[in-house]
């Protein structure tokens, strides 16, 4: 029946004062499940997910980031094989070619301190051996990363190229070979100084790595609540410092102010929260909000030409919400919803947004560099008083002082 | 007057420093108004408490939000009304909304309504009414909300809101008048 068409009895009306008059007794086992709310909100408990969640997060990535690559894991490998090779050498080895042969004594007796592997080779192959002997030693070339070094240095170690390319074995089986002396020709090589091979510039080591790097930062910070929400850029600067654990690797943290500007629609909000009108007849919420930003990062380094270079990096974020503005249109406006409404200090996220970065920099001196980084930041909960999915993105410039 | 505000103010002021002797008073004192508002939604004392304490719960947790220069029964009464939205919303899903809309109702409705109920009579009355057709007639009818807004927040189109609300009328003047009513 059409409302025009209600009979009029009064019922709308009788109903109506029935809501405004009636009464109920206040009840005091009312108060007590209260109460009982009221302490379970107190004692709600910490948010301890999302720390052992970061945690675990950090932890896949350190293991991603720091697990041995291949050439690691054959250094690894060789450490072992002296061992193996002894006992080989004592199984394949005639008892007079062991007795007869110093290199070969020397080779079993000789160290295996844990160290490269070309020193392994080096002890092998000592100059205070004599030619003869040398021609009989067991020439090993027990990996990869040594053959590549030796190939490598080849062409600038004009007068021993030649001997070197002879010396290269077959890298799929270079891992460790034993060939009987008997089925070996003579090779009448001189005496092999590998020290001359190994690059002049150190390893990584802890002093060379270990390094603090300072950048300050400036960017647009774009946020949405949908990827069609994007609506202007807010200004974000921020300080930033960085500790290579690793030549390649760092972590970074810091502190960036930024300014978030989006608009969201009223169903984004989380309305059972949300005191301030009917979130149900809000059409759109226009929100310019004052964040700090503070970031946990993980950063993977990968060398390019004339010392730049790129790198990726993850982490988490913790945002503290300094100031929330939101305008407010309704779809249906009624008297006292309010159109604009502030929030100061109230929202803290920790290790609530998800970073996701890449980026390029490049050396001006030797302390100074630029930095240019696009990011992703990802909502892991709830942002803000309407708890909305904020998302963010931008491009980073930074100076960087070493 | 202004003395009641004044109290009013010192209670406010005092659930926002947490303080668990201001968010008795504040309970105590509207705990009739809110109750008068959850009844009617839910259609029981029991369902109406349970959501009356999750409405006073975001009133405690979200009254630093709370404007002290603005009237505070009006944003109660918002935070109460979508409490029980909330809730009808949950039960609807359990409980089908279109089926409630084959009530087999008479259209005897021109008779009068027996007048000689009580407030809190009429709103348990009003409460027992299917859930669908609660929802329309307080939304609709109390709250003041236009069908367009009663479609957005139930989830059902503007027409099926219209439909339920003459339907709810029908069985309300029914039940006031103690007649018996067949569902389809």
């Amino acid at each position: 029946m059409d409302e025009a068409m209600k009979p009029k009895d009064g019922l709308d009306q009788k109903v109506k004062e029935a809501a405004d008059k009636a009464h109920f007794e206040f009840n005091d086992s009312a108060w007590a499940a209260m109460e009982k709310k009221l302490d379970g909100v107190k004692r709600a408990p910490f948010v301890w997910w999302k720390i052992w969640g970061s945690a675990g997060l950090l932890v896949i990535l350190l293991l991603i980031f720091l697990w041995p690559n291949n050439d690691q894991i054959e250094g690894l490998k060789n450490q072992d094989v002296p061992e193996k090779q002894n006992t080989e050498l004592n199984e394949n080895t005639p008892p007079d070619n062991k007795a007869s042969n110093p290199a070969l004594k020397e080779a079993n007796t000789e160290s295996t301190t844990p160290n490269q592997s070309n020193q392994k080779v080096r002890a092998e192959t000592k100059p205070n051996q004599s030619t003869q002997e040398n021609s009989k030693t067991i020439l090993v070339i027990q990996n990869e990363s040594v053959s590549d070094r030796l190939g490598a240095r080849t062409d600038q170690r004009q007068t021993m190229g030649q001997e070197i390319e002879e010396l290269k074995l077959p890298l799929e089986s270079a891992l460790l070979r034993w060939y009987p002396l008997a089925d070996l020709p003579s090779l009448n090589l001189p005496p092999i100084e590998l020290a001359s091979f190994i690059p002049e510039e150190p390893l990584d080591t802890t002093d060379s790595y270990k390094r603090w790097v300072f950048s300050a930062v400036i960017s647009g910070d774009m946020s949405a609540t949908t990827l069609s929400g994007f609506k202007k850029p807010g200004p974000l600067v921020g300080l930033m410092v960085e500790y290579f654990v690793k030549n390649d690797l760092s972590i970074q943290t810091g502190l960036s102010y930024g300014s978030k500007k989006y608009s969201a629609l009223g169903s984004e909000y989380e309305t059972p929260y949300w005191a301030q009108g009917s979130a149900y007849s809000v059409a759109s919420v226009y929100a310019n909000c004052r964040v700090i930003d503070i970031p946990l990062n993980i950063q993977k380094y990968f060398d390019s030409k004339n010392g730049n270079r790129f790198f990726i990096g993850t982490g988490i974020s913790s945002y503290l919400m300094l100031s929330e503005d939101y305008d407010y249109t309704y779809k249906y406006s009624q008297a006292g919803w309010p159109d604009h409404w502030q929030v100061k200090n109230q929202n803290q996220h920790y290790f609530g947004i998800l970073n996701l970065t890449a980026g390029f920099e490049r050396p001006l001196t030797e302390k100074l560099g630029l930095g240019l980084a696009p990011y992703l930041k990802m909502p892991l909960t709830g942002i803000g008083a309407g708890k909305v999915k904020l998302l963010s993105f931008g491009v980073n410039a930074s100076i960087k002082f070493r | 007057m202004a003395k009641i505000e004044k109290l009013l103010e010192l209670t406010i002021n005092g659930c926002k420093d947490n303080d668990r002797q201001s968010q008795k008073e504040l309970y105590r004192n509207f705990y009739s108004y809110a109750m008068s508002i959850c009844v009617r939604y839910t259609g029981s004392e029991a369902d109406a408490l349970e959501v009356l304490n999750d409405g006073f719960l975001k009133v405690f947790t979200h009254i630093e939000k709370f404007d002290i220069s603005k009237p505070f029964k009006p944003w109660l009464r918002r935070i109460m009304v979508n409490a029980s939205i909330d809730h009808i919303k949950k039960n609807l899903k359990h409980a089908h909304m279109a089926d409630i809309t084959e009530a087999n109702v008479h259209q005897s409705v021109e008779e009068a309504p027996d007048h000689n109920l009580n407030y809190e009579e009429i709103l348990h009355k009003v409460g027992q009414l299917s859930p669908a057709y609660r929802a329309v007639f307080n939304l609709y009818v109390i709250d003041g909300y236009k069908h367009q807004e009663i479609a957005d927040q139930l989830g059902i189109t503007e027409s099926t809101s219209k439909a339920n609300l003459t339907r709810a009328k029908a069985m309300l003047r029914a039940m006031l008048r103690k007649e018996v009513y067949q569902y389809g």
